[in-house]
């Protein structure tokens, strides 16, 4: 066949355990088990699995494995199977190629390059078991000084603040493109955290409520479900400039998704394709920036920071400054390396920069302006473990989003096809039989042992360093140094070469 | 910089210079108490603190460090938040003496009336009579 492209995997399923009870059938949504025609075989087509693993974890006897499936072609470090396939599908539609969460291409980690200190003899370390490890952050816009009538007395008139028992939030995820259990289990969890979660540019679903004291309210290029309520039941409010999985596209998702509970919460019509323009139509400039973010503090009262979220594009540095001028509170940049719920492959895996890099660039340029101690400044874009988030402190970031980490606490598997809607997992999806199975009441704990688990890895590895309060790391790029890395590279991080 | 001097110098250069805070406000910028104890206080002090830790959140100090700080206005004694250095004041009448130890203070003053340790959290400042003096007219 002249579009011949092979299957990514073979699922195999052991005969001599399986005892056809039939729950792999039920359980793929992509339906590559079925029953014989007399219904007492279970049979397998593993043409469209997608190695989410759904089938493997809930076989009663362990009777099924995924490998991968191997059909050579000629070698060619150029014309790689990927590229032809690529092309192959590409022949056939006509069409974009699209994909999901960040990309899987072997760019440099650069959390990978740095290695952290720690404390030997002159300052000692400390046993975060036996003194107090302080992780509690504080985003907002901070005045320039602090004002006193006295010891003990405060005349500082302050910004709204926002206080989090942990660095680490939960980053934008809409309704639509991830389910209401999912999104309801990060709210839960952002709740017992004391953290926030995002609420994409989904709106807000009313039976999150509850939740607003904890979520962050986005507003996004669609302004979907924006009103004046959306933006007062929140924390703060964001305003969704870029995503560092696409920075320059917008978001489409596709009529199919929008059942009657993601048209109510968006305020659009049911069926319809809620398409996110590239640009805002209103900010073509810092001063429309400017003009949008008092917009919204108006319709808050001013009781609520605004943040701008920006994607990691190469003049990072400037763009930052700019929104941090323009009345940013809090910035978000978004690396390339961030996922996402679907992105056209070419936009995912060339554009943009690493957080790393962004991060470390834009935290000097605020500090040589002078102006970085007024702003919050988030980092995100992958972050695997705590020493990612570690490092990103000690580069100069006030807090981090994670998205991908919690929703593989979650059940996902990465198998990077959340844009067909089929999640298996019940993650990204909207249909009813799959979203069922994902119980809040359950996956909320376990976002919740995930983060209380990073929480104290990364109060040991401050005690490591000596230090007891996540203030002392932040921007602590002494704590810091680069392994492997070329001069430009430790130049633009701002770290030194490990050995020096 | 080079050093750990150095650098508590210019931050009490900076907020007392620079940003017009009184000397033990300032100290309290370098050793502020821990949010456990901050979440305890009333609510005028939790402000004060909560709004000095939110801004000069950079410029709290952290591992071991005993300093004295004198100027015109006084002595100032602060002492790192774990007390993993060691800070002694003693007074007596109206002279006061700090040391790392209890016995280098008791050499030169043999009998002092009153010897405390000083707390992390706690800042000691001992104010110049001829200041107050001034202060008064
Ligand atoms: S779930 Fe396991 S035991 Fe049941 S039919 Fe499938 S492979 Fe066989
Ligand atoms: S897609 Fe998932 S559930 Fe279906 S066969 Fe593959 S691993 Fe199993
Ligand atoms: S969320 Fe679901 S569809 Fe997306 S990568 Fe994870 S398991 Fe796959």
């Amino acid at each position: 066949m002249i579009n011949y492209i092979p299957r990514r995997f073979t699922v195999v399923r052991d005969r001599e355990l399986c005892i056809d009870c039939g729950c792999c059938v039920r359980q793929c949504s992509n339906e590559c088990h079925y029953f014989s025609d007399d219904g007492k075989t279970a049979l397998v087509k593993s043409d469209h699995c997608v190695a989410c693993h759904r089938c493997v974890d809930l076989c009663p006897t362990g009777a099924l494995r995924i490998e991968k499936y191997i059909c050579d072609y000629r070698d060619n470090a150029n014309w790689t199977p990927a590229y032809q396939q690529e092309i192959c599908r590409q022949a056939a539609t006509g069409g974009t190629l699209l994909s999901a969460m960040g990309t899987p291409k072997p760019y440099p980690i650069y959390w990978d390059k740095i290695l952290l200190n720690a404390s030997q003899v002159t300052n000692p370390s400390i046993d975060p078991l036996r003194e107090p490890m302080e992780i509690r952050t504080i985003l907002g816009r901070k005045p320039e000084k602090l004002t006193v009538a006295q010891k003990g007395k405060s005349t500082t008139e302050m910004p709204p603040q926002v206080v989090l028992e942990t660095p680490i939030m939960f980053s934008a995820m809409s309704f639509g493109s991830i389910s209401l259990n999912a999104q309801k289990s990060l709210a839960m969890a952002a709740k017992n955290l004391g953290t926030l979660f995002n609420t994409g540019e989904g709106g807000l679903h009313p039976d999150l409520k509850e939740y607003t004291d904890c979520a962050v309210v986005q507003v996004a290029s669609g302004r979907f479900g924006v009103h004046k309520d959306y933006l007062k039941n929140s924390r703060f409010v964001e305003i969704k400039i870029g995503q560092g999985a696409k920075p320059g596209i917008g978001g489409h998702l596709p009529g199919e998704k929008v059942n009657v509970e993601v048209s109510n919460a968006r305020m659009i019509p049911e069926g319809s394709d809620a398409i996110s323009p590239a640009p805002h139509h209103d900010i073509y400039s810092i001063e429309d920036l400017r003009q949008l973010i008092w917009s919204i503090k108006q319709a808050t009262d001013n009781k609520k920071p605004v943040c701008v979220k920006i994607a990691a594009v190469h003049n990072v540095a400037a763009i930052a400054s700019g929104c941090a001028r323009a009345g940013a509170d809090i910035i978000a940049i978004d690396g390339f390396r961030g996922g996402t719920g679907a992105a056209p492959t070419r936009i995912r895996d060339n554009v943009g920069i690493p957080i790393e890099l962004a991060l470390a660039t834009a935290d000097q340029r605020l500090r040589d302006e002078g102006i970085r101690s007024s702003v919050s400044l988030v980092a995100a874009g992958s972050f695997r473990c705590s020493a990612d988030i570690v490092k990103a402190i000690a580069l100069g970031a006030d807090a981090c989003y994670c998205a991908s980490a919690p929703l593989i606490a979650m059940g996902c598997h990465m198998c990077q096809t959340c844009n067909t809607g089929k999640c298996n997992w019940g993650i990204a999806t909207q249909r009813p039989e799959l979203t069922k199975r994902l119980n809040p009441d359950m996956m909320h704990e376990r976002v919740e042992n995930l983060i209380h688990a990073w929480n104290h890895e990364i109060k040991e590895i401050m005690g490591g360093m000596g230090i007891n309060s996540i203030d002392s790391l932040r921007g602590n790029r002494l704590m810091l140094r680069g392994l492997g890395l070329s001069e430009k590279e430790l130049e633009i991080l701002g770290i030194k070469h490990a050995g020096e | 910089m080079q050093t750990d001097t150095e650098v508590i110098t210019y931050l009490f250069d900076h907020l007392i210079r620079h940003h017009g805070l009184p000397v033990n406000v300032a100290a309290d910028v370098l050793t502020a108490p821990e949010w456990d104890e901050i979440d305890r206080m009333d609510k005028e002090k939790k402000e004060y603190f909560t709004n000095l830790r939110a801004i000069y959140n950079g410029a709290l100090v952290n591992g071991p460090f005993s300093v004295i700080l004198g100027s015109n206005k006084g002595l100032l004694a602060i002492n790192d938040r774990l007390k993993l250095r060691s800070l002694t004041a003693a007074t007596k009448g109206d002279r006061a003496y700090f040391a790392s130890e209890e016995s280098a203070i008791r050499i030169i003053c043999p009998e002092p009336e009153k010897v405390w340790s000083v707390s992390g959290a706690d800042p000691v400042f001992v104010p110049l009579e001829i200041y107050e003096k001034e202060d008064d007219g």
